[in-house]
């Protein structure tokens, strides 16, 4: 194999994640961390590991030229920059590239291409494939624009080309609102992004987000490995994926996975991508491609049996994927949730606390991915993504119960997260009958509140409160630990009968 | 002696209730324990539960045959974090009301961040409005500021700290 080496320019779950993966194929990895992350795991389980230095994530984790350095002294063969970060970072893959360092992902024409939302939705038109009703030229009189979208219909969503994550994005309803949207748009994509390029599209109220699974050899090898249906999101971020999409027949379902498949041939596309694609009442739309392995990946690994970041690494060796598509078939249901330290009952704030407990699987097919390990501190210099809690069952009813089970028994203890808010999602009667839309967690916003307890479930958290936090004041008594504060002390001691 | 007889533990001196905070509302409750049971005045209510012992840091409790696995851990706030079957319980003490800590002049955190300047110290004079710490959260920096005209009276962290969301960083009275 051409590739003996691999560093990882990423952190925690999705650096593990590469890990595994280059174990089982006998690559030797190489990973950085920031002093801030020196007690994760990512640090250990790789064969090498250097620090990045104390500084923030521009000076640590998005550092090239630190990167490339160590890089080459580990004289390591190739760079997995995982998602997020550098991943998609075209004069990061040029710089390693010049220096005969393999990048793990596509071109940087590739990324040129699909990073750009205007430049990419001109390309997609011009292959027939199904795009939102919308303007995405280059005249950006405010005038001309608001004539635009009389035409299209209301509402209409500007959107900022440069732009990703929501920001630069207005909802318009009528013709009144247009101008005003349209500046505050323009000033905050100036902001975000150095770029105020805006493009109008008609706004769908209420669709659902299906993306495909792309991967493709430097051999005209385009395959797509089905699709995945991630609706449940909150400000654009996901938090519940699945597959198969329950919304889409085996007709409708090849139709769009052969729509994705024309793109990246066309583009002579090279690795993993993903292409997403907005779908309403049997339609879908071209939305826009991620040129990167993303987080959401399990859950086409588990219904194919694949391992996508090998396939990744066979790409980035100049291997033929010798998978023909017809061989590709997808089994059973899968769903991901993302557990994030946040309080969803509490205006999803942001939680930060040392993980004290985090549990084990006991079911079948079920599988968790995670950048952390007991004792980890979780702050808010990163993202708050504690874990990814996979299962894979035979049909979609079987996998929604094994999730609620399995949220059961991974608590990540020792700071809020919405381990029960995901639960809620879960067993709501509309996720049971497939209604998920983007609108989903904001529609049932009241009936997703956490329920009242009773009191037995009361007295029977007081009794576990009063064994557990009764034993760390008895051992106190006897001289063990100096240290322990001990609520008994505020609240009077304990009898015994 | 006034008392209910509660089963095999006997006759007992009336039940002092303890005020404690359950997801933020408000109980009392008691307990009594031998080796083997536990049980909780809740409400008006007896509930019985039998201990069946504890497995690393999990307890398990038993109602009619029942499994119920219990487990505790601390939040950065001190706050306790009780998770029976998978249900999670918030438990704390209510703080008692002293004068000038949670009224006016105790300034609590609007959300986790890091300390990233202190401006002021113990004894300093301040104006309403001044700022007096400052709090780098989500990308952003956050002006603690005085309510009031006064006089600092404690500071409980310094530059550097991370702290939780709704702890109190500064005292002013």
């Amino acid at each position: 194999m051409k590739i003996k080496k691999i560093l990882i320019a990423n952190r925690a779950e999705i650096a593990i994640r590469v890990i595994s993966t280059c174990k089982e194929m006998g690559i030797k990895t190489v990973t950085i961390y920031s002093e801030a992350d020196k007690n994760l795991p990512h640090v250990f389980l790789s064969d090498e590991s250097y620090c990045l230095g104390d500084g923030t994530i521009a000076e640590t984790y998005l550092n090239k030229e630190k990167i490339l350095k160590i890089a080459k002294d580990s004289k390591s063969d190739a760079i997995h920059p995982g998602y997020g970060f550098l991943s998609e970072n075209t004069s990061f893959s040029k710089a390693a590239s010049d220096m005969g360092i393999i990048f793990i992902g596509p071109r940087p024409d590739s990324i040129e291409l699909m990073g750009d939302k205007i430049g990419s939705k001109k390309f997609v038109e011009t292959l027939g494939i199904p795009m939102i009703p919308g303007y995405h030229g280059d005249n950006q009189d405010k005038e001309f624009l608001k004539k635009k979208a009389v035409e299209i219909g209301f509402p209409v969503l500007i959107k900022a080309s440069a732009g990703g994550g929501g920001k630069g994005m207005r909802i318009v309803h009528n013709e009144s609102e247009f101008i005003e949207n349209l500046d505050g748009a323009k000033s905050e994509a100036l902001k975000s992004f150095g770029d105020d390029k805006v493009l109008i599209e008609k706004y769908l109220m209420n669709p659902r987000h299906i993306e495909v699974q792309m991967m493709s050899d430097n051999h005209g090898n385009h395959l797509h490995f089905f699709e995945r249906e991630c609706s449940i999101q909150r400000r654009y971020q996901k938090i519940v994926e699945e597959t198969p999409s329950i919304a889409l027949t085996a007709e409708l379902q090849q139709k769009i996975c052969e729509a994705a498949v024309t793109i990246t041939k066309k583009m002579n596309y090279s690795g993993a991508g993903t292409m997403e694609f907005i779908f309403e009442d049997t339609k879908f739309y071209f939305l826009e491609m991620n040129t990167r392995l993303q987080v959401e990946h399990p859950i086409s690994e588990m219904v194919t049996g694949a391992d996508l970041v090998k396939l990744q690494i066979l790409v980035a060796c100049n291997e033929k994927i010798n998978i023909k598509q017809s061989e590709i078939m997808q089994k059973g249901h899968a769903i991901e949730v993302r557990l994030y330290a946040e309080d969803p009952d509490n205006n999803f704030m942001p939680s930060i606390g040392k993980i004290s407990h985090i549990g084990k699987t006991s079911l079948k097919n079920v599988r968790l991915d995670t950048g952390f390990t007991v004792g980890n501190d979780v702050t808010v210099n990163y993202d708050p993504m504690l874990a990814k809690l996979i299962v894979w069952a035979e049909t979609r009813d079987e996998a929604i119960n094994k999730m609620i089970c399995s949220l059961d028994e991974i608590t990540y203890s020792g700071l809020k997260n919405n381990r029960d808010y995901l639960k809620r999602i879960l067993a709501h009667q509309s996720f049971k009958k497939g209604d998920t839309f983007t609108s989903f967690v904001k529609i049932h916003e009241e009936s997703l509140r956490p329920l009242l307890k009773t009191d037995e479930d009361i007295a029977l958290s007081l009794a576990v409160f009063s064994l557990l936090e009764h034993q760390k004041s008895s051992s106190k008594a006897e001289g063990k630990n100096q240290n322990t504060y001990s609520v008994w002390q505020e609240i009077g001691n304990f009898r015994n009968c | 002696m006034f008392g209910k007889r509660l089963g095999i533990l006997g006759i007992v001196r009336d039940l002092k209730m303890r005020k404690i905070l359950v997801d933020g509302k408000e109980f009392e409750f008691d307990f009594k324990k031998n080796e083997n049971e536990i049980v909780i005045s809740l409400n008006g209510k007896i509930f019985n539960f039998k201990n069946k012992g504890k497995l690393e840091n999990t307890i398990i409790l038993d109602v009619d045959g029942k499994n119920y696995t219990g487990q505790l851990s601390k939040f950065e706030n001190g706050d306790n974090q009780i998770i029976t079957n998978g249900k999670e319980f918030i438990i704390s003490v209510p703080k008692s009301k002293k004068s000038g800590s949670d009224t006016q002049g105790g300034l609590i955190s609007p959300m986790p961040g890091k300390i990233y300047k202190q401006l002021v110290n113990v004894g300093q004079q301040v104006k309403k409005g001044e700022t007096l710490l400052i709090l780098e959260a989500m990308k952003m920096e956050h002006a603690i500021k005085s309510p009031v005209d006064g006089t600092v009276k404690k500071v409980f962290f310094k530059v550097g700290d991370m702290v939780s969301g709704g702890v109190n960083l500064i005292e002013v009275e």
